[in-house]
């Protein structure tokens, strides 16, 4: 989607602890706070010579919420995702396959630690094939846990360009599943 | 607290946009006519006064009335003398169960439907029209119950429960599977204290009885990355049933089958939506431990168990050795003492 920037947010501007600068680190896990409930992708901020840029990285980039009343920290969610997102070097491998702008290609990733399913069942054909177009809200695959199956719809328009991941193999959260070339308006 | 779900509206089923079915017009006047026969229990009401209440002819209140007594409903009369009821029927109605609900959020919206497909399917569509949090569908019957990866629920009139909540829970979908534990450890405390049998839990949330399933779960999520949009809870327990197909026969039973009497659907009911809001609710404000914790007591699946575990892709047998944090299954294979963590598949008792 859009370039990443190397510069990073607030929250590593400098390595002392953050306390004496202009922004505190309490006033920018606010911000991300903020930035998370009202769902924006991007925020910047300028104040007093110091300007903040906060950006969400799309799923796999930023950890699930845990639950927000536990008395602890625990590892209730299942590896949370770390480091480089593994659907980021997927766009860029497959837009640089298709010879096309990273930009032009759309990954669909697994929001479950689980396995994936490209049927509906074992016997069934799947969803869709390689070159499929497909349609917004069109079911592409179901990834299960623990008995819980969350079907993964299409939200966008267009062809099947790559499919990351064969059936009944195990996926992690924030995994490339599909990648989607987007259909010309 | 209103008796029916807002969305969609129930009086106009809308055939255009496949939703028909989610208001389904004889269901509602069986609702209705049974509804009338409930305000007035002691009283023997004329075909044709419940004619002109309901505003048909008296030819489709006797119809009716059949149909009710197929579902097991015992009315006595005919048209020419009136109807009563003769008992309080044993059917998840609206009406009654929302008696039995008072102080519970899940539940507040019902829809309830003597035939629909599947409960899960009126669900998620419900629940994408905006349905909220608690909003339960129940039927008396379902044509196409289903199970995971397209497997059918055996799901015979009257005598099981079959439902599904539509839960909208403030967790990431990460977690989400953790919400099928809770409506396991839920359905077996309400059978417990309804039956006294005794009921094991089988990885994730299958419960047995004398090595048989008798109720089984099936969840269905939508959700963003970092939100579930909303999550379908079904539930189908075999209560009732006096046999089951020959196909069934040997890993299906029924509460009735092992306990030799027959159960109130309507408390086993009430008791499950209390005992999953409770544990629901302890999940949010405690996180996963105690939950796990809870299943390893009662479970005689969580440890030192040998079995079977049918992956998608692979089969293996192994011991099983408790819960890891997240919820997932060990099980140290047998053939290389590893062992791993198990998060989907069928686990049998080897």
């Amino acid at each position: 989607m859009k370039k990443k920037t190397p510069r990073k947010t607030g929250k590593s501007r400098k390595p002392n602890p953050g306390r004496e600068s202009a922004f505190p680190l309490e006033q920018v896990r606010e911000l991300i706070d903020l930035l998370e409930e009202r769902g924006l992708e991007e925020f910047e901020f300028e104040r007093a010579g110091v300007r903040i840029r906060i950006k969400r990285r799309g799923a796999a980039g930023v950890p699930p919420p845990v639950f927000e009343s536990y008395a602890a920290p625990e590892p209730a969610a299942p590896t949370a995702p770390k480091g480089e997102t593994p659907s980021e070097e997927a766009q860029v491998q497959a837009a640089a396959e298709m010879g096309v702008a990273a930009e032009d290609v759309h990954i669909i990733k697994s929001l479950l630690v689980g396995t994936f399913y490209a049927a509906p069942q074992p016997d069934a054909p799947p969803f869709v094939h390689l070159g499929d177009t497909v349609k917004v809200g069109q079911v592409l695959c179901v990834v299960e846990a623990m008995k819980l199956m969350n079907e993964i719809e299409a939200d966008i328009a267009g062809e099947i360009a790559r499919i990351f991941v064969e059936n009944a193999q195990p996926v992690e959260y924030g995994e490339p599943l599909f990648a989607i070339r987007p259909g010309k308006k | 607290m209103s008796k029916r779900a807002t969305l969609p509206s129930p009086s106009r089923p809308r055939r255009a946009d496949g939703e028909a079915s989610v208001a389904e017009p004889t269901d509602r006047r069986l609702s209705r006519l049974l509804g009338l026969l409930l305000e007035h229990p002691m009283v023997v009401l004329s075909g044709a006064k419940i004619a002109r209440q309901m505003r048909v002819s008296r030819s489709s209140v006797w119809r009716w009335v059949e149909q009710l007594r197929t579902l097991g409903v015992r009315i006595k009369g005919h048209g020419r003398t009136g109807y009563q009821l003769e008992s309080m029927p044993d059917i998840l109605l609206p009406q009654i169960l929302q008696r039995r609900l008072q102080g519970i959020s899940l539940g507040q919206h019902i829809h309830h439907f003597f035939k629909t497909e599947s409960t899960n399917a009126v669900a998620l569509r419900l629940a994408a029209a905006g349905a909220p949090h608690g909003t339960l569908v129940v039927a008396e019957e379902q044509t196409a119950g289903r199970g995971r990866l397209g497997r059918a629920w055996h799901s015979e009139k009257t005598n099981g429960i079959y439902c599904t909540v539509i839960l909208r829970p403030p967790l990431s979908p990460v977690q989400a599977h953790l919400l099928t534990l809770v409506a396991g450890l839920a359905a077996r405390e309400a059978v417990v204290e309804v039956t006294g049998l005794e009921v094991d839990l089988r990885w994730p949330n299958d419960l047995l009885a004398q090595g048989k399933k008798f109720c089984g779960i099936l969840t269905e999520m939508q959700a963003e990355a970092q939100r579930i949009r909303y999550l379908v809870v079904g539930v189908g327990v075999n209560v009732n049933h006096s046999k089951f197909p020959p196909a069934l026969e040997a890993i299906a039973t029924s509460l009735r089958l092992v306990g030799g009497k027959t159960y109130s659907r309507l408390e086993i009911l009430e008791r499950l939506l209390a005992a999953f809001e409770r544990d629901y609710n302890r999940l949010l404000a405690e996180g996963a431990a105690p939950l796990l914790a809870r299943f390893s007591r009662f479970s005689s699946y969580a440890r030192n168990k040998h079995v079977r575990v049918l992956g998608a892709r692979e089969e293996f047998s192994g011991v099983t050795a408790g819960l890891d944090p997240t919820g997932c299954l060990l099980v140290r294979r047998d053939a290389d003492g590893k062992t791993v963590p198990v998060l989907a598949g069928d686990i049998r008792e080897a």
